[in-house]
């Protein structure tokens, strides 16, 4: 099975950017209720406006926590309006896998919950090209988000 | 049927149940499948198959209304299956037997007609602990319509009800309890009987949800004598979208319809219409024919074999992959891990894996298992845990089915490579 490859077992048992940042000016939760992963992504700015440090807590699946960790590290140098565009293609990429149907609510849990946390700070998802919504940021049901805690 | 043990090749224990996997077409195209998904549904013998084409290719007629000859023949196939039904569960009269969609249907039915009719501001419902979704929400919805009260009763670290604390709880405040026969979650099989001894002996009704019971242990309504009962045919070798509720006739009598449509009246006015007679009262609208056909052929299926034999297949299964799985260093196993309590039901986790990703390895293997909630958040809650993988046995499932369920969670230690 090519999805447990060693970079995803890795990042799972190794994660990096596991931790809070206090000062950071987003925070969100996020949560796959029926599978049990509950995430909390923090993102620092700094003065111009790019992403300085981002970080995350919280437990999951080996995908949802590789997206994760993998994501925190990716947004560096990077602008909100860089990252409100960023779907599923992105994710598949950073894992290096084409995530299954059953899958691909898992990698994305961190990259929606990033992006829930900006657009609740005010940043504007552009529209996308095609003139339909991106399917990615059509909100998680609200219930994802009610969930705070995190073990 | 009594069981002839013999052993395969491997030298595991083949019943004739075992043998029963050919009854099955799914295992023609998929021979390797280990199917142990069997709470959430079961899978579908020939012979169920054949009866809901049989209707569909030969007399798909609406029931009750044509006078012609094959609507009469979808109609007896309809009310047989009833008949068929009323039998299985030994319920007093037909008149006690509802088809609904499911178990789900049937407790909303319960819950908005005679919770809606009986309960009212200050009146208790106590549920357990482990409650289904579809045994809970239901009773919130009424709690809205009527400021009733929910209380739980709770459960020990292994998952058995504590039957001191439903005595405690039963009050005058207390209308009805409603619990699950065995636990979809943990498996457990609660002492049901004992616990509608209590309540009636205070006057209290109580609603068994049987889901995962009726395709299990035999039932008897004489002998159980709940008010309520609901079970789902899908997950007893029956089709999706077939379902029973049953009621005492006492009870039905005074409970109001809470779908109108046809077949459900008997006389139909601009002002007023009148209701038809139990069962059809509460079954609006062209039911589901080939679905309850369907359920009655399943019905026969299982007491060929015989629900004792099956019960008994089922521990005998549960207790060696207990067994097994127990030897697998990290594994830790949920419930009361005792057959005489515990259907085939075994939710375990693996140490520092989550259970989503064990069932994904477990799928590479082939091997389809459960991992999640369960539809039981407030269980998780209770027990502390977002999640578990479980493996729930039936009928075609033997002891090779569990070897190749431990190879498979060996494998998923390997690939995360944890050593314990
Ligand atoms: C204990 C229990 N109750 C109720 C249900 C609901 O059954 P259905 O979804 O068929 O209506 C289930 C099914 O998962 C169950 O396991």
């Amino acid at each position: 099975m090519n999805l447990y490859r060693d970079l995803i077992i890795d990042l799972y048992k190794n994660s990096l950017n596991k931790r809070q940042i206090k000062n950071a000016e987003i925070k969100a939760s996020g949560a796959n209720v029926t599978c049990g992963d509950h995430l909390r992504i923090y993102l620092k700015l700094n003065k111009k406006g790019l992403a300085e440090d981002a970080s995350f807590e919280g437990d999951g699946c080996a995908i949802s926590i590789a997206s994760a960790s993998l994501l925190t590290e990716e947004v560096k140098g990077k602008t909100p309006a860089q990252v409100l565009k960023w779907g599923p293609k992105k994710i598949n990429k950073l894992l290096g896998t084409e995530l299954s149907p059953t899958r691909v609510k898992c990698g994305l849990l961190a990259l929606e919950t990033l992006q829930k946390g900006l657009c609740d700070n005010g940043y504007v998802k552009e529209k996308s090209t095609s003139g339909m919504p991106n399917s990615h940021l059509t909100p998680l049901p609200k219930w994802c988000y009610n969930s705070t805690k995190i073990r | 049927m009594k069981i002839r043990i013999q052993h395969d090749k491997h030298g595991f224990r083949m019943t004739n149940h075992t043998m029963n996997k050919k009854d099955f077409p799914i295992f023609k195209k998929n021979p390797g499948l280990v199917y142990l998904d069997n709470a959430a549904t079961s899978l579908k013998p020939k012979c169920v198959i054949d009866a809901v084409n049989d209707y569909f290719s030969n007399y798909s007629a609406n029931v009750h209304r044509g006078i012609y000859d094959l609507s009469a023949k979808a109609t007896s196939s309809y009310e047989g299956s009833r008949e068929t039904v009323r039998e299985f569960i030994n319920a007093a009269s037909t008149k006690e037997v509802i088809f609904t969609h499911g178990a789900t249907e049937a407790i909303n039915m319960v819950a908005l007609s005679w919770g809606v009719q009986n309960l009212k501001s200050g009146d208790e419902v106590i549920l357990t602990i482990s409650e289904h979704h579809s045994n809970l929400v239901p009773w919130q919805l009424v709690a809205k319509k009527t400021n009733c009260a929910i209380r739980f009763v709770d459960i020990d670290d292994n998952g058995v009800l504590n039957l001191a604390q439903l005595s405690k709880l039963l009050s005058r405040r207390t209308k009805i309890v409603a619990l699950p026969h065995v636990s979809n979650a943990l498996g457990t099989i609660n002492p049901i009987k004992t616990m509608i001894q209590k309540a009636h002996a205070v006057g209290i009704k109580v609603l068994v949800d049987a889901a995962q019971s009726a395709p299990h242990l035999p039932i008897d309504m004489q002998q159980l004598d709940c008010d309520f009962l609901a079970f789902s045919g899908h997950k007893m070798c029956g089709p999706t979208g077939i379902g029973v509720l049953y009621a005492k006739e006492r009870i039905l009598e005074n409970m109001q319809p809470i779908f109108g449509g046809g077949d459900m009246i008997s006389e139909v006015y601009t002002t007023h219409s009148k209701w038809n007679s139990l069962p059809w009262k509460f079954e609006a609208g062209t039911p589901a024919i080939a679905e309850a056909i369907g359920l009655g052929e399943a019905i026969k299926y299982l007491k060929k074999i015989g629900m004792d034999e099956i019960k008994k297949h089922d521990a005998e299964l549960l207790e060696f992959a207990i067994k097994r799985l127990q030897k697998i260093p990290g594994v830790k196993l949920f419930g009361p891990l005792d057959p005489k309590i515990q259907s085939g039901i075994l939710s375990f986790n693996i140490d520092g894996i989550h259970p989503h990703d064990v069932a994904e390895i477990l799928n590479g293997e082939n091997i389809a298992v459960r991992a999640g909630h369960h539809c039981c958040m407030p269980l998780m809650q209770r027990l502390e845990i977002s999640a578990t993988v479980r493996a729930s046995f039936y009928l075609y499932n033997d002891e090779r089915d569990v070897e190749k369920l431990a190879h498979g969670i060996k494998k998923a230690i390997e690939i995360f490579n944890f050593s314990h």
